[in-house]
């Protein structure tokens, strides 16, 4: 790798925790910040699609009555750095609530460098299964089949 | 991120991958090395504050607790970090853990670093261990974890 690619990476790694601790802590704007200003976040677990930064930070905004209580954990990323303004990544996640492992899935996800800063310009969100009683509740075909919405 | 910080985001995570692979291995010597002089270790999951000077024993102590096959061998996941950089010398990060033993998930939970450069090295000056849950039975949901006095 060269080092702006390693550079790139870390930056990539280090949005990652930022995302997580802010939804977790349901901060909505900083979140929404996280994203592109036409940014996509596609949701199997939720059943939702959101475009734009607005709308993304309306999303996570309403998920606070519903989502609280939980925390996301994610698996080492693997992130491919096309060039110095675009990356895409793929990473296994688990989501505990406070009794066990509530739902696991994986994140597809596609970054923009823009101001110095790597950005969400689309993020899906697959599931891969969930406990009895999870709050989560969408099909898990596309974890069967690999494919992209 | 300037270039000290994406050293420093690394070496951080490098810090915090050590700090399991050497609790989960047994390794209490070593324990002390990960931290300042003037380092502590607060833990939720044992009620207890350890200094430096005591990590090692403190351990060996958790250790003890810690009998047959289910639960003598504990791995803990972790998460990439959330880091905030205050300057070249301190930073702020946290980090999500999952611990596993011989039959599925035990408790979970994060970790809330103050880390410090000294030297050559980041070394933690104060790690918070805090729990968010455990299993029912498991080494922490069973009250094992505890320790007395």
């Amino acid at each position: 790798m060269q080092d702006w690619q390693i550079v790139a990476s870390v930056e990539i790694r280090e949005l990652y925790g930022r995302y997580f601790f802010l939804v977790d802590n349901n901060d909505a704007q900083s979140v929404g910040d996280l994203f592109a200003e036409d940014g996509v976040l596609i949701s199997e677990v939720m059943n939702w699609e959101c475009a734009g930064r607005a709308a993304i930070t309306d999303y996570i905004d309403g998920l606070r009555s519903s989502w609280s209580d939980i925390r996301i954990h994610i698996a080492q990323p693997d992130i491919d750095v096309v060039d110095e303004e675009t990356a895409t990544s793929v990473c296994y996640f688990t989501v505990f609530n406070t009794i066990g492992i509530d739902h696991w899935g994986i994140y597809r996800d596609e970054f923009v460098r823009a101001n110095g800063k790597w950005l969400f310009s689309k993020r899906s969100i697959a599931l891969g299964g969930s406990s009895a009683n999870s709050r989560a509740g969408a099909t898990q075909d596309s974890w069967r089949d690999g494919s992209k919405r | 991120m300037e270039n000290w910080q994406v050293v420093a985001y690394v070496e951080v995570s490098a810090l915090q991958a050590r700090y399991v692979q050497i609790i989960d291995g047994r390794r209490s010597a070593e324990l002390p090395t990960l931290f300042t002089p003037e380092g502590t270790l607060e833990s939720k999951i044992t009620g207890r504050e350890t200094r430096r000077e005591n990590l090692s024993a403190y351990l060996e102590a958790v250790f003890a607790t810690r009998v047959g096959d289910v639960w003598s061998n504990i791995r803990h996941f972790i998460t990439p970090p959330d880091v905030t950089f205050v300057d070249q010398a301190h930073v702020s990060a946290t980090c999500y853990f999952a611990a596993y033993n011989a039959e599925g998930i035990d408790h979970w939970g994060v970790y809330s670093d103050q880390v410090e450069r000294q030297g050559e090295s980041w070394l933690f000056a104060q790690r918070a261990v805090d729990l968010f849950g455990a299993a029912p039975g498991s080494w922490v949901g069973s009250g094992s974890a505890g320790l007395s006095s």
